[in-house]
């Protein structure tokens, strides 16, 4: 055939491991070998001495159990998972007697056993990462793992798993009315209640049961008397994790999807439960009743495991950070509400803030903390020492917990960083004025805080604050865009140029300091320019490009380099904890293959790019 | 019992009729004397040919055949081995916004082989096969006018199965109903298969044999998959 005219199924094989490794030319060969095949849900494959033709299994969508012949589960395989590497010599006889189990409908791609042994013998040097994919696919043996499509709960949109029936009443109808309606019409276990076409509450048919059945309430009074109100909804473009730890914080069942007081339909537990299994909300939900630190400092495994699939699952970077961001906090919360029980109740309002990356939503396994409080403006010096001492005991548990203590010190427990809100105001004031060099770091680890417990408002008020500040002083951004293109993202790497020389990483990529930093001091620059509220990189560039001061182009391109340089980093960090090391942030440039050799470039040549378009946006004019 | 008033048995006598009426060009004779399955053969010991026309537009008077992709389904497989696709080059034909649709520019029919050409490697590939398309209408219609126009031919009866009308009557039985969006491309979304994103008559006539693969394991549930339930009464 001329070109490509299997584009889709071609590309699907070029992105799939070891098909990867292959020029385009194989990849094509081997593509236009496939047989397609489709099995509905129950549907088996046998392996054995049957002598009819034999195939290498690549799942294009759908889900497979491989099971051995005593019927013990082997793995389960999702979406771009493979199976049935028998023409590889040591596995010959591997398979025989075991099954695979179509556990939804399944589209396979299938490869000609005599294909691949043709193109092994004619190019011997892809015949390792053949054997090193079937390897790791018998090792999953020891250990089952979460196909893709489970992992995937983590990324869906609430709109996607949610149903569309509700009942929606409005709050002068007779209990009895909405129990009808909820019954009869709609099939609903909830309704949202409208006052004036604006959501004013909902019930449950559980609260049904509470609150008039067993009160013997009277069922011709408005159903605003029993309502639960105010009422807690999600929205369509939520995570079903958000959503399903609203779900957990409230203690409900249901949580109606809701949208400019459109209500869409209903999210219930029963769609989680039947559908998914959502590991990041168990232990979520499991940090929440945990009584004693060295129960909390337990769970890290459990985090670490939430981090692997997450990783592995090749969910987008965006959401990999705002799980674990979502894990930290609950750790983080859960060991405030401990201090204040040993401490007893705080003295005045308070908020704990977070910053950096965690305030960033992109928390990873080697995050560490960086925290403060902000106290009312006249707080007495006896109430001070309390939350110096509370801020001393969350940051040294969280530490036991596995999320280091901060080198730099940024932490609610250095009285520093331990202020009322004039001192606060005033540190911001004097940082946008006077941007030293030496103020700089302070400026930036605070230029992203996010409120986590107690009075957010205290955060708020600072938060307007600063913007009212930056608005009135373009050359703060300058400065800050001056002391982040000191550093420049290694164009040269390649060519054995600036690496860390000499030490313990001798001659390997920072890829933190060099690449991924960069970028995350340019998106804190774009989003302060435009006053955004969002501390996320990728939701500051959006509002920059929304703003028109950053090219849609370039907002893609940024992007791009953005997730590339923060998976490569995440995958660095995952298999460092698979061989049981300490994950760092030093990459060897030998251990890039081709492919990411080229992004890598490519993505160091963008940052480059925008940092030359920064200078010239913000330098003084 | 009234197998006479089947579809295929009424397919095989109009193919008899054809061949005993003399003046057929030899190349279609084995195309209509090639075994015809029976209404209890099962789909799994037939050979499908899922295949696809790209054309200008939907009137085989006006417009033209760009290109033709097809692809063998046995054993209920598609066999991308026997997968094939051609651009017809006849003349500058392509208006510009039909381009746009199958991406198809000029320089790529200057390549093409004739029409001729294409249709006759096209009824090479049809013999002893049921045809499968999705929306077969437009298919016929330009199979029909070819065969009128150069050979002053009739339809010829063949066995065709037609995805978009298998949707249609699983969803009239399920919902009864009968609208909805019975795109290639929308169907298979409801069925879970991947979404393609290039467009070219390969491709859809791929996609096509896909979704007949999915389509079967829902007829079939439980009954034996007989062609017979297969084809329009």
């Amino acid at each position: 055939m001329p070109q490509t005219l299997l584009p889709n199924i071609i590309e699907f094989l070029s992105q799939i491991y070891p098909f990867n490794l292959l020029p385009p030319a194989l990849q094509r060969q081997i593509g236009e070998s496939v047989t397609i095949s489709y099995l509905a849900r129950g549907e088996q494959i046998r392996f054995g001495s049957d002598k009819s033709e034999c195939f290498l299994y690549i799942i294009r969508t759908g889900v497979m159990e491989q099971r051995k012949p005593d019927g013990v589960l082997r793995s389960k395989l999702g979406e771009e998972d493979l199976f049935g590497f028998t023409f590889l010599e040591p596995l010959k006889d591997a398979l025989d007697g075991y099954s695979a189990t179509a556990i939804e409908n399944t589209l396979l791609y299938m490869v000609p056993h005599t294909e691949l042994t043709q193109l092994l013998e004619q190019h011997p040097e892809y015949a390792d990462s053949f054997a090193s994919k079937a390897r790791v696919r018998l090792q999953s043996a020891l250990n089952v793992v979460w196909s893709d499509n489970e992992k995937g709960l983590f990324f869906k949109k609430v709109s996607e798993v949610a149903s569309g029936t509700v009942a929606v009443v409005t709050a002068d109808m007779s209990i009895q009315a909405v129990a009808n309606e909820m019954r009869v019409q709609c099939r609903s276990s909830t309704a949202v209640i409208k006052k004036d076409g604006v959501i004013c509450g909902l019930i449950s048919d559980r609260d049904m049961t509470k609150r008039v059945i067993a009160e013997g309430y009277d069922i011709t009074r408005p159903i605003s008397d029993v309502m639960t109100s105010p009422a807690v909804t999600t929205k369509p473009n939520d995570l079903i994790l958000t959503a399903a730890s609203l779900m957990m914080e409230h203690n409900i069942r249901s949580l109606p999807v809701v949208e400019n007081n459109q209500v869409l339909g209903l999210l219930t537990t029963s769609h989680l439960v039947q559908k998914h299994r959502v590991q990041a909300i168990f232990l979520i939900e499991k940090i929440k009743y945990t009584e004693t630190v060295e129960g909390l400092a337990k769970l890290t495994s459990e985090r670490q495991a939430i981090f692997e699939a997450l990783v592995e699952g090749k969910v987008r970077v965006e959401v990999i950070g705002r799980v674990m961001a979502m894990i930290m906090d609950a750790y983080n919360r859960r060991l405030i509400q401990m201090a204040e029980a040993k401490l007893g109740d705080p003295p005045c309002a308070y908020t704990w803030v977070v910053a950096g990356s965690h305030a960033r939503n992109e928390v990873h396994m080697l995050s560490d903390q960086d925290s403060a409080i902000i106290l009312p403006e006249n707080v007495s010096k006896s109430d001070r020492m309390y939350f110096t001492h509370l801020a001393m005991y969350v940051c040294n548990a969280m530490d036991t917990c596995g999320y280091p203590l901060c080198t730099g010190k940024f932490m609610a427990a250095t009285p520093k960083w331990c202020q009322p809100i004039n001192v606060w105001t005033e540190y911001y004031r004097k940082w946008v004025s006077n941007p030293e060099y030496s103020m700089l770091l302070n400026a930036t680890v605070f230029m992203e805080v996010r409120s986590i417990y107690g009075d957010a408002s205290l955060s708020e008020q600072l938060q307007q604050h600063l913007y009212a500040l930056l608005n009135n002083n373009k050359t703060f951004l300058n400065s800050l865009v001056t002391d982040s293109v000191s550093v420049q993202p290694p164009l040269g790497i390649f060519n054995n140029l600036v690496l860390e020389k000499g030490g313990e990483h001798s001659e390997m990529l920072d890829i933190k300091k060099y690449a991924l930093l960069l970028i995350v001091d340019l998106g804190r620059i774009y989003g302060l320019a435009v006053n955004s509220d969002d501390t996320g990189t990728e939701q500051r560039f959006t509002s920059a490009a929304k703003k028109k001061i950053l090219s849609e182009d370039a907002l893609k391109d940024v992007l791009g380099a953005y997730r590339f340089i923060t998976q490569l980093r995440f995958r660095h960090q995952l298999k460092a904890l698979k061989q049981g090391s300490a994950p760092d942030n030093y990459i060897a440039p030998k251990s890039f293959g081709n492919f990411e050799r080229e992004h890598l470039k490519d993505a160091f040549r963008i940052i480059n790019n925008l940092q030359d378009a920064a200078k010239l946006r913000f330098s003084e004019k | 019992m009234f197998t006479r008033f089947k579809p295929l048995a009424k397919l095989g006598r109009a193919r008899a009729k054809v061949i005993a009426s003399g003046g057929l060009p030899k190349k279609f004779i084995g195309l209509l004397e090639a075994t015809l399955p029976s209404e209890s053969s099962n789909i799994k010991d037939l050979e499908f040919l899922a295949f696809d026309l790209e054309t200008t537009g939907l009137h085989p008077e006006n417009d033209h055949i760009l290109s033709i992709g097809y692809t063998v389904m046995k054993n209920l497989s598609i066999d991308l081995n026997s997968a094939s696709h051609c651009y017809i080059n006849s003349g500058n034909k392509v208006k510009a916004e039909t381009a746009v649709i199958n991406q198809i520019v000029p320089e790529m029919l200057a390549q093409g082989i004739s029409l001729d050409q294409a249709m006759d490697q096209l009824f090479e590939a049809m013999q002893g096969r049921v045809l499968l398309v999705h929306g077969c209408c437009v298919e016929q219609q330009f199979i029909d006018y070819y065969l009128k126009q150069r050979y002053q031919l009739n339809t010829l009866p063949l066995v065709w199965v037609d995805t978009l009308s298998l949707e249609k009557s699983l969803i009239a039985n399920a919902n009864h109903q009968k609208t909805g969006d019975f795109r290639l491309s929308a169907i298979r979304q409801r069925y879970g298969l991947p979404e393609y994103h290039g467009h070219n008559a390969l491709m859809d006539a791929v996609a096509t044999g896909e979704l007949f693969l999915a389509q079967t394991k829902r007829i079939f549930a439980k009954s034996p998959q007989v062609i017979g339930s297969l084809i329009k009464k």
